[in-house]
């Protein structure tokens, strides 16, 4: 959280439940549409908004590899293996089929829309800021609480553990060397940070308490964000377009 | 060749930032050693490196004729046996019998020594009556034992204490004054980083002063605290007693009650 | 018997699972202003009376709870844990378990508790400054809470609790993992909150410090209460040494100095009480 800082443009300023609403829209659209080059077109267009964010190559970057790699995988796969006549080339005793590529392709660019909506989501937005909007729309402030500390914690942990891997080596555990070796480490790595933090969580709890966590009264927010006019307009425009969308794509179904 | 040797040692993190600079010092088998520095003197860092936790970015640390680039703290650690700060960092079983029974049992003694170690590590640390216990359901002073008791029972030649005199009480502290004692009664070198200094005065011969990431010397208790240039440069404040002694013009080292009766006494 | 702030009437804890208690009979009452020591060896109960007096117990940690609580003569039952927040703060041993992690950099940390109060914008924050200032964290303001070093740390817990102000303030073993100069830092803060007139029950080991500041002390012993009084009552009994009660060196010299025959005054605890009575001695030995 907050590494990264965000450029400030028209879109990164816009309320989160704004950009949420686009996001929404786009994973609509995505999943909805079964032609190739409507695929692409809908990942060229969310580019084109990664861009206009300013963001485009940490957008990139983060889709890669979060989605990249599994896409990959299973273009490989598929274009292989997917029962297929229309033979592209062979490799061994392994043939390529063009409905083997063509159907991994789909998988993949599914996978790159819907993961590319999502993603770009939250490399225009901190997690910061989209809970509080969620709060602030009604979500529970322990549900915020759990999504904001866990997010916290992550990094914290991982310290922790390589902490704990170096506790463990110094009691003749070898963490160094190949991957079996350090499968074997893991399991005593494991448990002292899981149980650590089981006994951190009591006190934590009781940290909250005193400072009147469960109390049942309206709440400052310190750091807020409010929704501006265009923040309206645009969500009721995306709203307007998706049932648009639909309808559209209801009577489009309905005569052809 | 002396048990422990660091040749003009350094130790730098990847970052760039420097903790340890240039220390050069010998331990010899059966010595029992303090370092004390304020945080940041490189105390933590220095230790780690008998060990192998870290391997210096230049100079070269031998434990045992070994030179530590050379091996992992895997292996390394059938020499010496460290003693995380924090017990939280190392327990991992759910009985402190099974966690004393690891370190051994990782070093492949047979069952019998197993046991064995297991038993006099116990009553070393004081942990026989918590054996069948799980370490997490005892306070974290009892739990700091149970990791000192699972480090002796690997029955390393070197063994080092970081802080174990944080957070105990009157009956902690003499179990660890008891425990050091018998160590040295083994023949066992032992290293205890420790900031509490009325702790030093009365169980160390040999001390080690730490400061801005430098080993400035190697003392004697009373040669430390009557050397005020020494203190303050390490940070450090002379024991009461002393201090009390200097204010009513007695001599200047006297480090016990026993002493301080005894020079009152000669003068009034 | 004097009612006060907050008052205990045989109080008997035993936390679950466990064969016995962990606070026996306990009765005392606490006065407002007041800064109570609590010593005792490990396991004697002293968090456990904590956690009792901060209502942790029974609401939090179930087991069987008897005996009275009381908090301004109202039995504190009535108030909930988080009800209590601006009367009762609470800081513990481990610092990093007092980071909320609800919050990414240190001031907003500090404004969390009165966020939850409901405190206006334009008062949270100079409410928080003011805090920062007195705790010596300004400089931190914009740091995660979590990398803080665990001294930093737990003057960013004094300064959370401040930020609500409490009128009492209980303190369990605050410095027992930090090295001299942080826990010096935390002394500070805690001699300027007696200043400031604050209630306060302290569980600490360093028992110069207490032998300074407090004002009264409570021995526990196995969840018993053996003995409570004015810090100069109780820390000049050398009696309690056999007990495994870590007592002031003061207390431990004028004992060897009159084994050795000196007449030395009784109920000194302080260096410089000691150092007083013994050149009062040197005085008379040279006219």
């Amino acid at each position: 959280m907050g590494e990264i800082t965000l450029p400030k443009n028209r879109i990164t300023t816009l309320y989160p439940l704004t950009k949420c609403a686009f996001s929404l829209l786009i994973v609509l659209v995505a999943i909805t549409t079964f032609n190739i080059y409507g695929k692409l077109a809908i990942l060229a267009a969310i580019n084109l908004l990664a861009a206009l964010s300013g963001v485009w190559q940490l957008f990139n970057q983060r889709l890669f590899k979060s989605v990249g790699i599994l896409i990959v995988l299973i273009t490989l796969l598929q274009t292989f293996f997917y029962p297929g006549h229309d033979v592209l080339f062979a490799l061994g005793r392994f043939t390529a089929t063009r409905e083997g590529l063509t159907f991994a392709l789909k998988l993949g660019l599914n996978l790159a829309n819907i993961g590319g909506a999502i993603i770009w989501l939250f490399t225009v937005t901190t997690e910061k800021d989209f809970v509080l909007a969620l709060e602030k729309q009604g979500m529970s402030a322990k549900a915020s609480y759990v999504v904001l500390s866990t997010l916290q914690m992550v990094p914290v942990l991982k310290k922790q553990s390589q902490l704990i891997m170096k506790a463990q080596s110094a009691r003749g555990v070898e963490t160094e060397g190949n991957v079996f070796v350090r499968a074997k480490a893991f399991v005593p790595t494991l448990i002292p940070l899981v149980l650590s933090s089981i006994q951190g969580t009591e006190e934590r709890a009781l940290t909250l308490e005193a400072r009147g966590f469960s109390l049942d009264r309206p709440k400052t927010y310190y750091y807020d964000i409010h929704p501006e006019p265009r923040d309206k307009m645009l969500v009721t425009a995306t709203g307007i377009l998706a049932v648009a969308y639909v309808i559209g794509k209801v009577v489009y179904w309905l005569w052809v | 060749m002396s048990l422990i040797e660091f040749n003009d040692v350094s130790f730098s993190y990847p970052n760039g930032f420097l903790a340890v600079d240039q220390v050069s010092f010998t331990i010899e088998s059966g010595e029992n050693v303090a370092i004390v520095g304020q945080n940041g003197a490189g105390k933590t860092t220095t230790v780690k490196m008998i060990n192998g936790l870290i391997k210096p970015t230049s100079g070269k640390v031998y434990v045992n004729g070994k030179d530590t680039a050379d091996y992992t703290t895997a292996t390394l650690s059938r020499e010496a046996g460290y003693v995380f700060q924090n017990p939280d960092d190392q327990i991992f079983h759910n009985t402190v019998r099974k966690e004393i029974e690891y370190g051994p049992r990782m070093l492949g003694f047979d069952e019998e020594k197993v046991q064995d170690l297991t038993q006099q590590a116990a009553h070393l640390a004081r942990v026989e009556d918590y054996l069948e216990e799980n370490p997490y359901n005892l306070p974290l002073s009892v739990r700091k034992f149970v990791t000192i008791a699972s480090v002796l029972a690997m029955d390393t030649e070197i063994l080092i204490f970081d802080e174990p005199t944080a957070g105990q009480d009157v009956a902690g502290l003499e179990t660890l004054q008891h425990l050091l004692q018998q160590l040295q009664a083994m023949g066992k070198t032992a290293i205890t980083i420790t900031h509490d200094m009325d702790f030093v005065k009365t169980n160390f011969k040999k001390i080690f002063v730490m400061a801005n990431k430098k080993l400035l010397r190697q003392v004697s208790p009373k040669a430390l605290f009557q050397d005020r240039q020494l203190l303050e440069q390490a940070m450090l404040t002379q024991p009461f007693i002393m201090q009390l002694a200097e204010e009513i013009g007695l001599e200047d080292d006297i480090l016990t009650i026993e002493d301080f009766v005894h020079a009152f006494s000669k003068n009034y | 018997m004097v009612m006060g702030l907050i008052d205990l009437k045989n109080v008997t804890y035993t936390y679950p699972l466990a064969d016995e208690p962990s606070i026996k009979d306990f009765t005392y009452s606490f006065e407002q202003g007041k800064f109570y020591a609590i010593l005792g060896a490990n396991e004697s109960g002293k968090t456990t009376l904590c956690n009792i007096i901060r209502g942790f117990i029974p609401d939090f940690f179930q087991g069987e709870l008897t005996g009275e609580v009381l908090f301004n003569q109202e039995p504190l039952s009535h108030y909930t844990l988080s009800e209590l927040a601006p009367y009762m703060g609470y800081v513990f041993q481990n610092p990093f378990n007092q980071i909320t992690g609800a919050r990414d950099n240190v001031f907003e940390e500090i404004a969390y508790g009165l966020e939850n109060l409901g405190v206006a914008k334009g008062d949270i924050e100079k409410q928080v400054k003011d805090i920062m200032e007195m705790t010596n964290i300004m400089s931190l303001a914009d740091k995660n809470p979590f990398e803080l070093s665990g001294g930093q740390q737990q003057r960013v817990a004094f300064a959370s609790i401040l930020a609500l102000s409490p009128d009492i303030f209980i303190i369990d073993e605050p410095t027992s993992q930090l090295d001299p100069q942080e826990s010096e830092r935390i002394f500070d803060i805690i001699h300027q909150l007696k200043n400031a007139g604050k209630t306060i029950i302290l569980v600490e080991h360093k028992i110069e410090l207490i032998s300074e500041y407090a004002d009264e002390v409570l021995v526990l012993e196995e969840g018993r209460l053996i003995c409570s009084g004015k810090k100069h009552d109780v820390l000049s009994d050398i009696s309690l040494k056999e007990r495994q009660i870590d007592l002031p060196e003061t207390t431990l010299l004028a004992d060897a100095l009159r084994k050795a025959g000196y007449n030395i005054p009784e109920k000194l605890i302080t260096k410089e009480e000691m150092k007083a009575a013994l050149m009062a001695h040197i005085k008379g030995v040279s006219q």
